[in-house]
């Protein structure tokens, strides 16, 4: 501010009140008010754009599908229901595995059997060649 | 309600005239103020609450005939605002002992000891003369900038016009009011 200015802005204190008469200043804040609501409103708007379909709300809809997906490949079995021929299957499949097992069993039981009485019998022939042996010697002697 | 019907309520001291006034003006109040004191919040509440008293004090002596309420309401809100800032910038000088800011040296300069009350008195009267004569659009710039200190930049958003051209319209006005002041010293 020059000298000048300053004169200026001090004399204007007793400044004659009619030359102020005049409404630029209640014009001045009517128009401040649009503006504001203008902008008001545009920046709101864009909120609402940028938030339907802005960058960084697709980026977070893609972030969250994501997730879903994982979540949902984690809990599969747990949230898929079982149908009825899935909880066959599982049945017959338990079922088949039972028999086999018990077959198994009886195969290994049948070979331990044929094993004890293959011995056995050796034996018996054993024994009874042992006997026929000594009766024979005692009837040499 | 009319300003008149205002003016009534405060001149009978009623409560409610204070109430209205705050209602109908105070945005442009605020407006005003925080114009001159900028981000000094405290001080505008403070200054707007002042020029709702002095109103209240001093209704009686306003002459509706020539202003109307809202502009001794705006004359009391600038002057009340200015005050304030020299007191506040008078305060900053003393505390931190540096040179008094130019609006506050001006000041001193025109109240205290440099000019005389006559001048001042000689001076004021040819300031309005000078911005009476002045045609509408050019007295609303010289008050935007030196009764209400708008910035250029914002004087060009509300007139319409660019910064360049609200500065060299007021440098030629300046030059004007200096050759009325040259020219009644002269006389």
């Amino acid at each position: 501010m020059d000298r000048t200015e300053e004169m200026l802005v001090d004399l204007m204190d007793n400044l004659d009140v009619e030359l102020l008469e005049g409404n630029y200043m209640e014009s001045d804040l009517k128009r401040g008010r649009t503006a504001w609501l203008t902008t008001f409103v545009k920046e709101r708007n864009w909120r609402k754009d940028s938030e339907k379909d802005g960058v960084q709300a697709q980026g977070m809809q893609e972030v969250r599908a994501m997730k879903e997906k994982k979540r949902a490949r984690r809990k599969r079995i747990e949230r898929t229901p079982l149908s009825y021929e899935w909880g066959e299957a599982i049945r017959t499949d338990m079922g088949k595995r039972l028999h086999e097992s018990m077959r198994k069993m009886k195969r290994r039981a049948a070979a331990v059997w044929g094993f004890v009485s293959g011995v056995v019998t050796m034996a018996v022939i054993a024994l009874s060649f042992v006997a026929i042996i000594g009766k024979k010697k005692g009837a040499e002697l | 309600m009319t300003e008149e019907e205002i003016i009534e309520l405060i001149k009978g001291q009623e409560d409610a005239g204070l109430e209205v006034l705050a209602e109908k003006y105070g945005k442009l109040l605020t407006y005003i103020i925080s114009g001159i004191l900028k981000e000094r919040a405290d001080d505008v509440e403070e200054c707007v609450n002042d020029t709702y008293l002095k109103v209240w004090r001093n209704v009686e002596k306003f002459d509706f005939g020539r202003a109307s309420l809202a502009t001794y309401l705006k004359v009391i809100a600038r002057n009340t605002a200015l005050n304030r800032l020299r007191d506040v910038r008078r305060h900053e000088e003393c505390r931190a002992g540096q040179e008094i800011s130019e609006l506050a040296d001006t000041v001193e300069d025109a109240v205290g000891n440099v000019e005389s009350a006559v001048l001042r008195k000689e001076r004021t009267q040819q300031l309005n003369m000078v911005i009476r004569a002045l045609p509408d659009k050019e007295r609303e710039l010289v008050l935007r900038k030196y009764f209400y200190l708008q910035s250029s930049k914002t004087i060009a958003t509300a007139m319409g016009m660019t910064v360049n051209a609200v500065d060299t319209k007021l440098s030629r006005l300046r030059g004007k009011v200096r050759a009325a002041f040259a020219e009644a010293e002269g006389t």
